[in-house]
């Protein structure tokens, strides 16, 4: 099934309100494409990207889900397995910053503890009606351990940053643990792992690259 | 008061009326009759009347005498009115407009009457006097003022009434004469005699009708009545007084007015004998102008006696003469032989250029004609127009219908031409020639008057000939090709599919084929009589008819500088405008071949792109031929150019040519649909719906999937649409844009059938689009099952392949969509924009209802599931595409039910409610349906306890 090579597999989810941006950030991220009118979301959509970090080809396997879905056996199924997570805010929209808190429960609910989390506040280009202010967000960032960006899709300021930026943070991670785990091997038996650095053996959680 | 005195003034006794009656005699023969009367019951006063309008003049106003009543009777003004009128001499109009002129001015006068009394009367009557005198002979031969005057016995009233009077029949005489009568004028007649104007100086005047006509009959009834009863012609006064054959013309003509209003005894051998007088010096003018004619002595004796011929009668036997005896009718054989046309003795060979040598020949003789006459006859009286007349008739009708019998024997198709060639000659013809001065303002009407006369024996059997033969022209085409192509169907079953820009190709198409029907080709001429100044005399008027146009550098010189009006004609770069293409129709060819010269080039353009759309759509040549419906097209064209011709007349036959270019449209959609394009689509479904995609060779396993008779069939569509298309351009230029039909008539034939053409069209795509998604759908199955691998949803079967890696849609999935995909793209733009939103949301709820199917036999894990969700993604996109918000639903529910498979088994129980959740697919699926999708899992045996208790509660497991 593997088209190309790489060495680490990552699935990111894309959470958030319904109508923050989530499904124009992977497109401008992963096809460069910003769709004005584009529907909600129904279901899941995916995309994959691969980026370099340190050499290692790290391909990214992102979950657009949709921002209303109602049911936990579904959603928990997004989070399952997901190393990474963007949570995503409109900054013209104040209630979509305030339902971060909700979705932060949410993660860790049903995503795995170690999940990277990374606040994304959208639709920075509209900057007149901003809502939420950066130095607001930055704070409630820092007090919950999240990185924190704002991003345009509409412009494309911020997007590649923010998914390199927390690639390269869930690479740092994985791969530090990865050698010592590789040492007695599959020790992540559990089929949501987040990590996979090898397409033939996701499920065992590493391998010799 | 003057005015009184003024009438009190005129003579009491008044001239003998009549020379030679006795005037004494008079009173005593009345007395006398009154005294025998008087025991006799009166007769009705109507009876009277009546009786006095059988007397004689004289004795109407001896019986005037008798008694006041009968004077009053005999004085009616309208009994003299009547006799005026009975002369011609009356008018109305006249009349009324005296009185009304007279009651304006009575009005006026009245208002200054009393104040300016003095001033006013010197004026008027130095005014009014004098020019009544200088007519006046005999103007007192009845007094009506005096005679009222006295019977008033006022002196008020007379005044008064001398005051109407004089108002309305002297004072406005001098102001009102001029425009309202118009005098004849009477070249080389003595005018200053007065009783040979004296008809021409009747004034109609109410109340002196009777002084009037007292005034005429003074001066003609003495010749009247000498003439009528002279033994021999060199008798009469008439002839004897007046020596010159003019003034012997008008006495005639005036007496032949006189007698007119001769209502008394013996009044019909009095009319005859003059008549037979008129004629006798008629023939003896004619016989000198017949010898002038002979003599060519046109200035001098011919046109003199003309002139006599016209003052005596209006000249209708000269020119009746003059055009019976013209040579031309003689000698029609002198301008050609129409069995010279014929280049050999039996083929239909035809050369038109005798017959054009012909029509040259003669219109240089007309034309010559024309000045002659312009030399014989003064300029008002027609002479031209009969004179066509007979030429139309004798020369050029004699000339044609052998011709034209002739060659509807021997062929028709050169029937066909050469009538519609020889009406250009004769149109060319009647705009050569130049209107002599005598010819009224719609000369160009009267002439294609004549013109229709000249056909009027030949269009009928020509439209339909024209019809029949178009008919017979198409059947044969199509007939051929039929079998052309039954016989290569067997051989090759080989379709090429070019998917390259149809519709730019298509546009490109039909943009060549708008020009071309654009293009006036040669057959049709423009209006005749409109470019040409007829008032200016064109010297050289045949060139442009004479010799063909060559080619398109070359400009025949022609004196026209009207501008050419066809855009595509290519101008000759020539500065001088002595140059300039003449704007006259265009000039047939001189093989007779209607489609000429410049038209050559976008043909040649037209076919170019035609074939190149060939081979862009070879796959469908074998069902029906763009080409041969061009063909078809152009010959229809060329039929309608001709017929067109005929259109232009007025009245029977331009209607009826009318009818018929609407039929030779009919027909033309008849035949191209019905044989062709219906046969061709008939063809194509049947072929489509033989089609079984297993049967195909296993050797295609590339991307590109298509199901070819399906291609085949929609590229068919697009040819059908190009049809359909080209002949709504065909009928929008040729019939509507030169008016041959009535686009706003729904009930016109011709509409009529094009809706039903356009119709049969829209069925037929839409039965082979029926059974193309039939077809389509069948392979989309068959692709389903042929590529979609067990382990694409459910990867954890074969050993650990496990977590799919790369994201995206499965390869079965990918190939329906292409195949979907290329199949409604070759509609786009091929047809109606309905019949394509209809189209497509029926493919895509039939692929959306063979995905569920699929769906249904799949087995499908939780890892398989993204992997579906891929694929339903991928389909909807698809979907999306297609701008169609039903369908969206429906790959939306899909989208949303695709969910559940991505549930941890672990949730089993919130499944079920997933599953009972109506609202989530908007009722696109059932509770049942889900559930039945569910039960698609891998891990379905598993769960299936949980989901079920979840769903139908506890009592299930009590069982």
């Amino acid at each position: 099934m593997a088209s190309d090579e790489y060495d680490f597999l990552f699935k990111v989810v894309l959470i958030g309100d319904s109508g923050v941006g989530k499904s124009n950030l992977l497109s401008r991220f992963t096809r460069n494409e910003f769709n004005m009118d584009s529907k909600s979301t129904i279901g899941v959509e995916f995309a994959t990207r691969s980026i370099q970090v340190d050499s290692k080809t790290i391909k990214a396997q992102i979950w657009d889900t949709a921002g209303q879905e109602r049911y936990r056996a579904i959603t928990s199924a997004y989070y399952r397995g997901a190393v990474g997570a963007l949570l995503v805010y409109d900054i013209s929209k104040h209630i979509t910053y305030e339902n971060v808190t909700r979705w932060l429960k949410e993660l860790r609910d049903h995503a795995d503890s170690n999940i990277v989390i990374m606040l994304v506040g959208n639709k920075s280009d509209l900057r007149h009606l901003r809502a939420v202010t950066t130095d607001e967000a930055k704070a409630f960032a820092a007090e919950n351990h999240l990185s924190f960006i704002e991003t345009s899709a509409l412009d494309a300021s911020n997007v590649e940053l923010a998914f390199q930026n927390i690639l390269t943070e869930i690479y740092r991670i994985v791969s530090s643990k990865v050698l010592p785990e590789n040492e007695h091997g599959g020790s992540i038996p559990d089929r949501g792992i987040p990590l996979s650095d090898q397409p033939k053996n996701d499920q065992g959680g590493g391998k010799c690259c | 008061m003057e005015n009184n005195q003024r009438f009190s003034d005129r003579p009491t006794s008044l001239p003998p009326p009549f020379p030679g009656q006795n005037r004494m005699s008079v009173p005593v023969s009345l007395h006398s009759t009154k005294l025998v009367v008087r025991p006799l019951p009166s007769l009705p006063v109507e009876i009277i009347a009546t009786i006095l309008d059988y007397v004689p003049v004289s004795t109407l106003m001896r019986c005037a005498r008798a008694s006041k009543k009968l004077r009053e009777m005999a004085y009616d003004d309208s009994r003299w009115v009547n006799k005026l009128v009975a002369m011609g001499v009356w008018n109305e109009g006249e009349a009324r407009r005296r009185f009304e002129d007279a009651l304006k001015k009575k009005r006026i006068a009245q208002a200054k009457f009393a104040d300016e009394e003095r001033r006013r009367r010197a004026a008027s009557i130095g005014a009014s006097v004098e020019p009544r005198k200088s007519i006046g002979m005999g103007d007192t031969l009845f007094d009506v003022n005096e005679h009222e005057a006295k019977a008033n016995g006022s002196a008020a009233a007379v005044s008064k009434l001398a005051q109407d009077v004089e108002l309305m029949g002297l004072s406005t005489q001098s102001d009102i004469q001029a425009p309202v009568k118009e005098k004849p004028k009477l070249v080389g007649v003595d005018t200053s005699d007065p009783t040979l104007t004296v008809l021409s100086d009747v004034r109609s005047a109410r109340g002196f009708a009777r002084q009037e006509y007292g005034r005429v009959y003074a001066a003609l009834w003495p010749y009247y009545i000498d003439l009528v009863s002279a033994r021999n012609h060199a008798d009469p006064v008439v002839f004897r007084r007046y020596r010159n054959p003019e003034d012997q013309a008008v006495m005639l003509r005036q007496l032949g007015v006189f007698s007119e209003s001769d209502s008394s005894l013996g009044w019909a051998e009095r009319s005859s004998r003059l008549n037979s007088m008129s004629s006798i010096f008629e023939n003896a003018v004619l016989r000198e102008f017949e010898g002038g004619y002979e003599e060519s002595d046109y200035d001098g004796r011919m046109k003199r006696y003309a002139n006599v011929l016209i003052l005596l009668n209006g000249g209708q036997g000269a020119i009746d003469l003059f055009v019976a005896k013209h040579y031309l009718m003689f000698e029609r054989e002198r301008l050609g032989n129409p069995m010279d046309c014929f280049t050999n003795l039996h083929s239909a060979d035809l050369s038109m250029e005798p017959a054009r040598r012909f029509f040259t020949l003669l219109s240089e003789a007309v034309n010559e004609q024309s000045s002659i006459i312009d030399r014989i006859f003064p300029p008002d009286v027609d002479v031209m127009i009969p004179f066509l007349e007979r030429i139309g008739e004798d020369v050029i009708g004699e000339y044609i219908s052998p011709l034209l019998e002739e060659t509807h024997d021997r062929d028709i198709e050169s029937y066909l031409k050469c009538i519609t060639d020889i009406y250009f000659s004769v149109v060319q013809f009647s705009k050569s020639i130049h209107p002599a001065k005598g010819s009224e303002r719609n000369f160009t009407d009267d002439i294609t008057k004549i013109v229709v006369r000249i056909f009027e024996p030949h269009y009928d059997t020509y439209l339909q000939e024209e019809l029949d033969h178009f008919r017979r022209l198409c059947e044969e085409e199509v007939e051929t090709w039929e079998k052309k192509i039954t016989d290569e169907y067997t051989a090759t079953e080989s379709f090429y599919l070019s998917n390259i820009n149809r519709q730019a190709d298509k546009i490109d198409f039909l943009a060549s084929f708008k020009k071309v029907i654009l293009m006036p080709v040669n057959a049709i001429p423009l209006p005749p009589m409109k470019q040409i100044n007829l008032a200016f005399p064109l010297p050289l008027p045949m060139n442009p008819f004479m010799r063909p146009k060559p080619a398109v550098t070359v400009a025949p010189p022609s004196i026209s500088d009207a501008p050419t009006d066809n855009p595509y004609e290519v101008t000759p770069d020539v500065t001088d405008s002595q140059a300039v293409e003449n704007a006259a129709p265009p000039t047939p060819i001189s093989d007779g071949r209607v489609t000429p010269q410049p038209q050559t080039a976008p043909t040649t353009e037209l076919a170019a792109k035609a074939a190149i759309l060939n081979t862009r759509m070879e796959g469908i040549r074998t069902l029906f031929s763009i080409e041969l419906a061009l063909d078809l097209v152009h010959k229809a064209k060329t039929a309608l150019e001709r017929a067109g011709c005929f259109v232009r007349f007025q009245g029977r036959i331009g209607e009826e040519a009318k009818e018929q270019c609407e039929q030779i449209f009919i027909c033309l959609i008849n035949i191209l649909g019905q044989r062709h394009v219906k046969s061709g689509f008939d063809k194509a479904v049947t072929h489509l719906s033989q089609y079984n995609p297993r049967e195909l060779s296993t050797a295609e396993e590339d991307e590109q999937v298509i199901v070819k008779p399906l291609v085949q069939f929609m590229e068919l569509v697009n040819v059908g649409d190009l049809i359909q298309q080209m002949l709504d351009v065909f009928y929008e230029q040729e019939l509507v844009a030169h008016k041959l039909t009535d686009k706003n008539d729904f009930l016109n034939p011709a509409i009529k059938e094009k809706k039903r053409f356009e119709q049969m069209l829209d069925e037929r795509v839409a039965a082979g689009l029926n059974t193309g998604i039939d077809v389509l759908i069948k392979e989309v199955d068959y692709v389903f099952a042929k590529t979609q691998k067990p382990t694409d949803y459910n990867p954890g079967i074969v050993g650990d392949l496990g977590f799919p890696t790369d994201l995206g849609p499965s390869e079965a999935a990918r190939k329906v969509v292409s195949l979907v995909a290329s199949h409604t793209k070759l509609l786009v733009g091929s047809t109606d924009k309905n019949v394509l939103d209809v189209f497509n949301q029926e493919v895509g709820m039939r692929l959306w209802s063979s995905i569920c199917k699929h769906l249904k036999i799949q087995r499908i894990s939780i890892d398989g599931a993204i992997v579906l969700i891929s694929d339903i993604n991928h389909y909807t996109q698809f979907i999306v595409k297609l701008r169609n918000s039903g369908l969206t639903q429906y790959y939306n529910a899909l989208r949303e039910l695709v969910q559940i498979y991505l549930i941890d088994p672990q949730h089993a129980k919130q499944m079920a409610a997933v599953i009972a959740d109506g609202t989530r697919f908007k009722g696109i699926f059932t509770v049942e349906e889900v559930y039945e999708f569910v039960t698609r899992r891998s891990d379905w045996y598993q769960i299936k306890k949980d989901v079920e208790k979840a769903m139908y509660g506890f009592g299930c497991s009590v069982m």
